[in-house]
Protein backbone atom coordinates (compact mmCIF):
# COMPACT_ATOMS: atom_id res chain seq x y z
CA UNK A 1 0.00 0.00 0.00
CA UNK A 2 1.47 3.40 -1.21
CA UNK A 3 0.77 6.31 1.05
CA UNK A 4 1.94 10.08 0.30
CA UNK A 5 1.54 13.06 2.31
CA UNK A 6 1.55 16.52 0.66
CA UNK A 7 2.67 18.78 3.51
CA UNK A 8 3.61 22.61 3.75
CA UNK A 9 4.43 24.57 6.40
CA UNK A 10 2.44 27.56 5.75
CA UNK A 11 -1.46 27.71 4.53
CA UNK A 12 -1.59 28.84 0.60
CA UNK A 13 1.63 26.84 -0.55
CA UNK A 14 -0.29 24.42 -2.83
CA UNK A 15 -0.65 21.18 -1.13
CA UNK A 16 -4.50 21.11 -2.44
CA UNK A 17 -3.11 22.09 -6.10
CA UNK A 18 -0.13 19.63 -5.40
CA UNK A 19 -2.58 16.63 -4.30
CA UNK A 20 -5.53 16.98 -6.39
CA UNK A 21 -3.39 17.28 -9.70
CA UNK A 22 -0.97 14.33 -8.66
CA UNK A 23 -4.17 12.34 -7.92
CA UNK A 24 -6.01 12.94 -10.82
CA UNK A 25 -2.90 11.64 -13.10
CA UNK A 26 -2.45 8.00 -10.89
CA UNK A 27 -5.16 5.54 -12.05
CA UNK A 28 -7.19 4.33 -9.64
CA UNK A 29 -6.43 6.70 -6.90
CA UNK A 30 -7.79 8.01 -4.08
CA UNK A 31 -7.35 11.91 -2.70
CA UNK A 32 -7.85 12.30 1.14
CA UNK A 33 -8.29 15.50 2.31
CA UNK A 34 -7.29 16.21 5.71
CA UNK A 35 -7.29 19.41 5.66
CA UNK A 36 -10.38 19.42 7.44
CA UNK A 37 -10.76 22.83 8.79
CA UNK A 38 -11.17 23.95 5.73
CA UNK A 39 -11.32 21.35 2.83
CA UNK A 40 -11.58 22.24 -0.63
CA UNK A 41 -9.97 19.43 -2.69
CA UNK A 42 -13.23 17.61 -3.54
CA UNK A 43 -14.64 20.90 -5.89
CA UNK A 44 -12.10 19.73 -8.22
CA UNK A 45 -12.75 15.82 -8.64
CA UNK A 46 -16.50 16.22 -7.55
CA UNK A 47 -18.39 18.10 -10.99
CA UNK A 48 -22.03 17.17 -9.61
CA UNK A 49 -21.39 18.01 -5.56
CA UNK A 50 -23.18 14.80 -4.65
CA UNK A 51 -21.59 12.46 -2.40
CA UNK A 52 -21.54 9.25 -2.14
CA UNK A 53 -21.93 8.41 1.30
CA UNK A 54 -21.58 11.07 4.18
CA UNK A 55 -21.59 10.05 8.03
CA UNK A 56 -21.18 11.98 10.68
CA UNK A 57 -17.84 11.40 12.69
CA UNK A 58 -17.67 11.33 16.58
CA UNK A 59 -15.22 11.38 19.71
CA UNK A 60 -15.59 10.32 23.04
CA UNK A 61 -15.31 12.61 26.33
CA UNK A 62 -15.77 11.63 30.48
CA UNK A 63 -18.80 12.83 32.14
CA UNK A 64 -19.13 11.92 35.89
CA UNK A 65 -21.75 10.45 38.27
CA UNK A 66 -21.99 12.79 41.08
CA UNK A 67 -22.92 10.09 43.56
CA UNK A 68 -20.15 7.92 42.80
CA UNK A 69 -17.17 10.78 42.81
CA UNK A 70 -15.65 10.69 45.82
CA UNK A 71 -13.72 13.82 44.91
CA UNK A 72 -9.94 12.21 45.00
CA UNK A 73 -8.93 13.97 41.90
CA UNK A 74 -7.01 10.76 41.14
CA UNK A 75 -8.74 12.09 37.31
CA UNK A 76 -7.87 15.79 37.96
CA UNK A 77 -4.19 14.75 38.37
CA UNK A 78 -3.80 12.12 35.54
CA UNK A 79 -5.10 14.54 32.54
CA UNK A 80 -1.47 15.77 31.43
CA UNK A 81 -3.55 18.26 29.21
CA UNK A 82 -4.99 19.38 32.27
CA UNK A 83 -8.48 19.29 30.76
CA UNK A 84 -9.95 18.31 34.22
CA UNK A 85 -10.33 20.65 37.26
CA UNK A 86 -11.90 20.38 40.43
CA UNK A 87 -13.95 22.86 41.75
CA UNK A 88 -17.26 22.91 43.81
CA UNK A 89 -16.82 19.36 44.85
CA UNK A 90 -17.30 17.88 41.69
CA UNK A 91 -14.50 17.43 38.45
CA UNK A 92 -14.80 20.01 35.78
CA UNK A 93 -13.94 19.22 32.16
CA UNK A 94 -12.72 21.27 28.98
CA UNK A 95 -14.15 19.86 25.96
CA UNK A 96 -11.44 21.39 23.60
CA UNK A 97 -8.85 20.79 25.76
CA UNK A 98 -9.79 17.22 26.03
CA UNK A 99 -8.00 14.82 24.20
CA UNK A 100 -10.15 11.82 24.63
CA UNK A 101 -7.55 9.72 25.65
CA UNK A 102 -9.81 7.56 28.07
CA UNK A 103 -7.42 8.17 30.78
CA UNK A 104 -9.75 9.16 33.64
CA UNK A 105 -11.84 6.98 33.16
CA UNK A 106 -9.10 4.12 33.48
CA UNK A 107 -7.78 5.77 36.93
CA UNK A 108 -11.33 6.32 38.56
CA UNK A 109 -11.55 3.47 41.16
CA UNK A 110 -14.87 4.33 42.29
CA UNK A 111 -16.51 3.86 38.68
CA UNK A 112 -17.75 7.57 38.59
CA UNK A 113 -16.55 8.31 34.59
CA UNK A 114 -18.24 6.69 31.73
CA UNK A 115 -18.13 7.89 27.89
CA UNK A 116 -20.48 10.31 25.80
CA UNK A 117 -20.20 10.96 21.84
CA UNK A 118 -19.37 14.35 20.62
CA UNK A 119 -19.82 14.88 17.32
CA UNK A 120 -16.16 15.84 16.12
CA UNK A 121 -17.49 16.39 12.09
CA UNK A 122 -17.78 14.66 9.07
CA UNK A 123 -16.60 12.43 6.23
CA UNK A 124 -18.05 12.33 2.98
CA UNK A 125 -16.45 9.97 -0.14
CA UNK A 126 -16.74 11.19 -4.08
CA UNK A 127 -15.86 9.30 -7.10
CA UNK A 128 -15.11 10.96 -10.19
CA UNK A 129 -13.60 9.26 -13.17
CA UNK A 130 -11.53 6.57 -11.45
CA UNK A 131 -10.12 8.23 -8.22
CA UNK A 132 -11.76 8.12 -4.55
CA UNK A 133 -11.79 10.98 -2.75
CA UNK A 134 -12.52 11.29 0.94
CA UNK A 135 -13.23 14.81 2.70
CA UNK A 136 -13.22 15.51 6.64
CA UNK A 137 -14.84 18.56 7.57
CA UNK A 138 -14.27 19.74 11.46
CA UNK A 139 -17.85 20.78 13.02
CA UNK A 140 -17.37 24.40 13.58
CA UNK A 141 -16.37 24.93 17.46
CA UNK A 142 -14.28 21.91 17.63
CA UNK A 143 -10.61 22.25 18.38
CA UNK A 144 -8.89 19.13 17.74
CA UNK A 145 -9.03 17.62 14.19
CA UNK A 146 -6.76 14.49 15.46
CA UNK A 147 -9.85 11.77 15.76
CA UNK A 148 -11.44 13.02 12.55
CA UNK A 149 -8.51 13.07 10.46
CA UNK A 150 -7.88 9.05 11.83
CA UNK A 151 -11.38 7.99 10.82
CA UNK A 152 -10.65 9.78 7.11
CA UNK A 153 -6.94 8.00 7.05
CA UNK A 154 -9.00 4.37 6.93
CA UNK A 155 -10.54 4.87 3.20
CA UNK A 156 -7.20 4.55 2.40
CA UNK A 157 -6.73 2.49 -0.94
CA UNK A 158 -4.13 0.67 -2.39
CA UNK A 159 -2.36 4.07 -4.05
CA UNK A 160 -3.57 7.09 -1.24
CA UNK A 161 -2.80 10.86 -1.88
CA UNK A 162 -3.09 12.62 1.67
CA UNK A 163 -3.62 16.09 1.62
CA UNK A 164 -2.35 17.46 5.16
CA UNK A 165 -3.54 20.26 7.30
CA UNK A 166 -1.00 23.33 7.38
CA UNK A 167 2.19 23.37 9.54
CA UNK A 168 3.45 21.08 12.41
CA UNK A 169 0.86 20.50 14.62
CA UNK A 170 -1.12 17.51 16.36
CA UNK A 171 -3.25 17.56 13.43
CA UNK A 172 -0.59 17.14 11.15
CA UNK A 173 1.36 13.91 12.95
CA UNK A 174 -1.76 12.55 12.70
CA UNK A 175 -2.37 13.08 8.98
CA UNK A 176 1.04 11.49 8.10
CA UNK A 177 0.65 8.34 9.76
CA UNK A 178 1.43 5.32 7.98
CA UNK A 179 2.77 7.79 4.94
CA UNK A 180 5.67 5.71 2.98
CA UNK A 181 6.78 9.10 1.39
CA UNK A 182 6.07 12.80 2.06
CA UNK A 183 5.80 15.36 -0.28
CA UNK A 184 7.22 19.37 0.98
CA UNK A 185 5.30 22.12 -0.96
CA UNK A 186 7.14 25.41 -0.53
CA UNK A 187 6.95 28.74 -1.92
CA UNK A 188 10.70 30.57 -2.64
CA UNK A 189 9.51 32.95 0.01
CA UNK A 190 11.84 33.65 3.83
CA UNK A 191 8.42 32.68 5.34
CA UNK A 192 8.42 29.85 3.37
CA UNK A 193 11.77 28.21 4.16
CA UNK A 194 11.23 29.37 8.00
CA UNK A 195 8.17 27.18 7.83
CA UNK A 196 9.41 24.23 6.15
CA UNK A 197 12.13 23.38 8.09
CA UNK A 198 9.86 22.61 10.87
CA UNK A 199 8.14 20.59 8.75
CA UNK A 200 11.54 18.77 7.86
CA UNK A 201 12.07 18.33 11.73
CA UNK A 202 9.04 17.32 12.04
CA UNK A 203 9.15 14.37 9.01
CA UNK A 204 12.61 13.27 10.27
CA UNK A 205 11.19 12.17 14.00
CA UNK A 206 8.80 10.32 12.12
CA UNK A 207 11.70 9.31 9.86
CA UNK A 208 9.44 8.75 6.47
CA UNK A 209 11.67 9.75 3.13
CA UNK A 210 10.76 13.23 1.83
CA UNK A 211 11.22 15.46 -1.21
CA UNK A 212 10.78 19.50 -1.98
CA UNK A 213 8.52 20.84 -4.84
CA UNK A 214 8.93 24.51 -5.62
CA UNK A 215 5.53 26.67 -6.26
CA UNK A 216 4.95 29.36 -7.64
CA UNK A 217 8.46 29.30 -8.80
CA UNK A 218 10.56 32.32 -9.68
CA UNK A 219 14.17 32.06 -11.00
CA UNK A 220 15.47 34.87 -9.20
CA UNK A 221 13.80 33.51 -5.99
CA UNK A 222 13.86 30.11 -6.29
CA UNK A 223 17.79 29.44 -4.44
CA UNK A 224 16.06 30.72 -1.25
CA UNK A 225 14.81 26.88 -1.05
CA UNK A 226 17.52 25.37 -3.38
CA UNK A 227 20.42 26.47 -1.28
CA UNK A 228 18.33 24.88 1.70
CA UNK A 229 17.49 21.65 0.00
CA UNK A 230 21.22 21.29 -1.07
CA UNK A 231 22.42 22.41 2.60
CA UNK A 232 20.42 19.41 3.87
CA UNK A 233 21.37 16.77 0.68
CA UNK A 234 17.55 16.31 0.06
CA UNK A 235 16.21 16.32 -3.29
CA UNK A 236 14.07 18.62 -5.48
CA UNK A 237 11.35 16.74 -7.15
CA UNK A 238 9.40 19.50 -9.41
CA UNK A 239 8.98 23.43 -10.03
CA UNK A 240 5.75 24.70 -10.51
CA UNK A 241 5.91 27.90 -12.65
CA UNK A 242 4.39 30.82 -11.03
CA UNK A 243 1.80 31.34 -14.00
CA UNK A 244 -1.64 32.77 -14.89
CA UNK A 245 -2.43 30.40 -16.89
CA UNK A 246 -2.45 28.05 -13.71
CA UNK A 247 -3.62 30.52 -11.11
CA UNK A 248 -6.90 30.88 -14.00
CA UNK A 249 -7.78 27.28 -14.21
CA UNK A 250 -7.39 26.21 -10.34
CA UNK A 251 -9.74 29.66 -10.04
CA UNK A 252 -12.08 28.00 -11.99
CA UNK A 253 -12.28 24.64 -10.08
CA UNK A 254 -10.32 22.56 -12.65
CA UNK A 255 -7.20 20.80 -12.26
CA UNK A 256 -4.51 22.01 -14.33
CA UNK A 257 -3.27 18.67 -15.06
CA UNK A 258 -6.41 18.30 -17.34
CA UNK A 259 -6.55 21.46 -19.08
CA UNK A 260 -3.34 22.35 -19.54
CA UNK A 261 -0.48 19.99 -21.48
CA UNK A 262 2.45 21.66 -20.04
CA UNK A 263 1.06 21.16 -15.84
CA UNK A 264 -0.19 18.03 -17.39
CA UNK A 265 3.42 17.00 -17.88
CA UNK A 266 4.56 18.12 -15.16
CA UNK A 267 2.82 16.30 -12.87
CA UNK A 268 3.43 12.95 -15.41
CA UNK A 269 6.58 13.24 -14.77
CA UNK A 270 6.36 13.48 -10.52
CA UNK A 271 4.76 10.32 -10.98
CA UNK A 272 7.43 8.83 -13.17
CA UNK A 273 9.87 10.13 -10.45
CA UNK A 274 7.75 8.85 -7.18
CA UNK A 275 7.54 5.13 -9.32
CA UNK A 276 11.36 5.42 -9.68
CA UNK A 277 11.50 6.08 -5.68
CA UNK A 278 9.56 2.83 -5.36
CA UNK A 279 6.70 5.03 -3.20
CA UNK A 280 4.18 4.69 -6.05
CA UNK B 1 -10.54 37.82 53.82
CA UNK B 2 -7.56 35.93 51.30
CA UNK B 3 -6.72 37.32 48.36
CA UNK B 4 -4.78 35.43 45.53
CA UNK B 5 -2.23 37.40 42.79
CA UNK B 6 0.26 35.98 40.12
CA UNK B 7 3.69 38.78 40.89
CA UNK B 8 6.51 39.20 39.11
CA UNK B 9 8.76 38.23 42.33
CA UNK B 10 8.47 36.78 45.50
CA UNK B 11 7.54 40.54 46.92
CA UNK B 12 4.64 42.55 47.18
CA UNK B 13 6.12 45.74 46.74
CA UNK B 14 7.22 44.50 43.00
CA UNK B 15 4.01 44.76 40.46
CA UNK B 16 1.63 42.07 39.59
CA UNK B 17 2.11 40.06 36.69
CA UNK B 18 0.63 40.93 33.51
CA UNK B 19 -0.21 37.43 32.71
CA UNK B 20 -2.07 34.89 35.17
CA UNK B 21 -1.65 30.93 33.96
CA UNK B 22 1.96 31.29 32.73
CA UNK B 23 2.88 33.82 35.76
CA UNK B 24 6.03 32.88 37.70
CA UNK B 25 4.71 33.09 41.15
CA UNK B 26 1.28 33.20 42.89
CA UNK B 27 0.85 34.94 46.27
CA UNK B 28 -1.84 34.13 48.91
CA UNK B 29 -2.31 37.36 51.15
CA UNK B 30 -4.28 37.27 54.28
CA UNK B 31 -6.16 40.40 55.18
CA UNK B 32 -6.70 39.15 58.74
CA UNK B 33 -3.04 38.09 59.61
CA UNK B 34 -1.59 41.11 57.27
CA UNK B 35 0.86 38.05 56.40
CA UNK B 36 1.58 37.01 52.50
CA UNK B 37 2.73 33.48 51.66
CA UNK B 38 4.49 33.32 47.78
CA UNK B 39 4.04 29.90 45.57
CA UNK B 40 6.09 29.10 42.57
CA UNK B 41 3.80 28.35 39.46
CA UNK B 42 4.17 24.56 38.64
CA UNK B 43 1.39 25.82 35.55
CA UNK B 44 3.65 27.46 34.17
CA UNK B 45 5.70 25.16 31.83
CA UNK B 46 2.54 23.01 31.32
CA UNK B 47 2.53 21.95 27.66
CA UNK B 48 -1.43 22.93 27.81
CA UNK B 49 -4.01 24.01 29.82
CA UNK B 50 -1.71 26.00 32.06
CA UNK B 51 -4.75 28.22 32.78
CA UNK B 52 -6.52 25.54 34.24
CA UNK B 53 -4.03 24.24 35.97
CA UNK B 54 -2.84 27.95 37.74
CA UNK B 55 -6.10 28.21 38.21
CA UNK B 56 -6.93 24.97 40.39
CA UNK B 57 -4.29 25.67 42.31
CA UNK B 58 -5.47 29.53 43.15
CA UNK B 59 -9.10 27.51 43.81
CA UNK B 60 -7.53 25.31 46.62
CA UNK B 61 -5.74 28.08 48.29
CA UNK B 62 -9.73 28.99 49.09
CA UNK B 63 -9.23 33.08 48.45
CA UNK B 64 -12.28 35.43 47.98
CA UNK B 65 -10.80 37.30 45.40
CA UNK B 66 -8.37 37.53 42.57
CA UNK B 67 -6.46 40.54 41.33
CA UNK B 68 -5.40 40.05 37.58
CA UNK B 69 -5.05 42.31 34.88
CA UNK B 70 -6.33 39.80 32.14
CA UNK B 71 -7.04 36.10 32.52
CA UNK B 72 -7.75 33.22 29.63
CA UNK B 73 -11.73 32.25 29.79
CA UNK B 74 -10.69 28.59 31.43
CA UNK B 75 -8.70 30.40 33.74
CA UNK B 76 -12.22 32.27 34.52
CA UNK B 77 -14.43 29.41 34.03
CA UNK B 78 -11.83 27.84 37.13
CA UNK B 79 -12.58 30.54 39.38
CA UNK B 80 -15.32 31.97 38.28
CA UNK B 81 -16.93 28.28 39.18
CA UNK B 82 -15.26 27.91 42.63
CA UNK B 83 -17.38 31.48 43.50
CA UNK B 84 -14.35 33.60 43.51
CA UNK B 85 -14.29 36.99 42.67
CA UNK B 86 -12.04 38.73 40.18
CA UNK B 87 -10.53 42.55 39.94
CA UNK B 88 -8.85 44.54 37.65
CA UNK B 89 -5.64 46.21 39.41
CA UNK B 90 -4.83 49.98 39.06
CA UNK B 91 -2.10 50.12 36.57
CA UNK B 92 0.48 52.30 38.17
CA UNK B 93 -0.13 50.78 41.47
CA UNK B 94 2.15 47.87 42.74
CA UNK B 95 0.29 44.56 44.43
CA UNK B 96 0.34 45.31 47.63
CA UNK B 97 -1.40 48.71 47.08
CA UNK B 98 -3.51 46.75 45.40
CA UNK B 99 -4.29 45.07 47.48
CA UNK B 100 -5.29 47.92 50.15
CA UNK B 101 -7.38 49.17 46.99
CA UNK B 102 -9.17 46.29 46.88
CA UNK B 103 -10.14 46.12 50.53
CA UNK B 104 -10.86 49.59 50.27
CA UNK B 105 -13.60 48.33 47.50
CA UNK B 106 -11.56 50.27 44.60
CA UNK B 107 -11.35 47.97 42.39
CA UNK B 108 -12.66 47.45 39.13
CA UNK B 109 -14.28 43.96 38.21
CA UNK B 110 -11.88 42.29 35.80
CA UNK B 111 -12.81 42.36 32.33
CA UNK B 112 -9.95 41.44 30.04
CA UNK B 113 -10.86 37.93 29.47
CA UNK B 114 -9.29 36.37 26.21
CA UNK B 115 -9.75 33.01 24.08
CA UNK B 116 -6.61 32.29 25.56
CA UNK B 117 -2.96 32.20 23.64
CA UNK B 118 -3.00 28.69 22.24
CA UNK B 119 -1.36 27.50 19.07
CA UNK B 120 -0.98 24.44 17.20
Amino acid sequence: MNKIAVLSGKGGSGKTFISTNLANVIENSTYLDCDVEEPNGYIFFNKDNSALESKKVYREIPTFDGDKCIGCRECVEFCKFSALAFIADKPLLFEEICHSCGGCELVCKHGAITNKKIEVGSLSVYKDKSIKTVSGQMRIGEASAVSLISEVLKEATETTIVDCPPGSACSTMEAIKGANYCILVTEPTIFSLHNIKMIVELVELFKIPYGFVINKSDDQLDYIIEDYIKSINKDLLMKVPFSKQIASITSIGKLVSDEDLESKQLFETLKQDLIKRAVL
Amino acid sequence: MKIGLATVEKDLEKQINQTFGRAPYFAIYDSKTKKVEFFDNDARNAAGGAGIKAAQFLVDQKPEAVIAYRMGENSVRVLVGAKIKLFTPSDDKNAIDNIELLLADKLESLVDIHSGYHHG
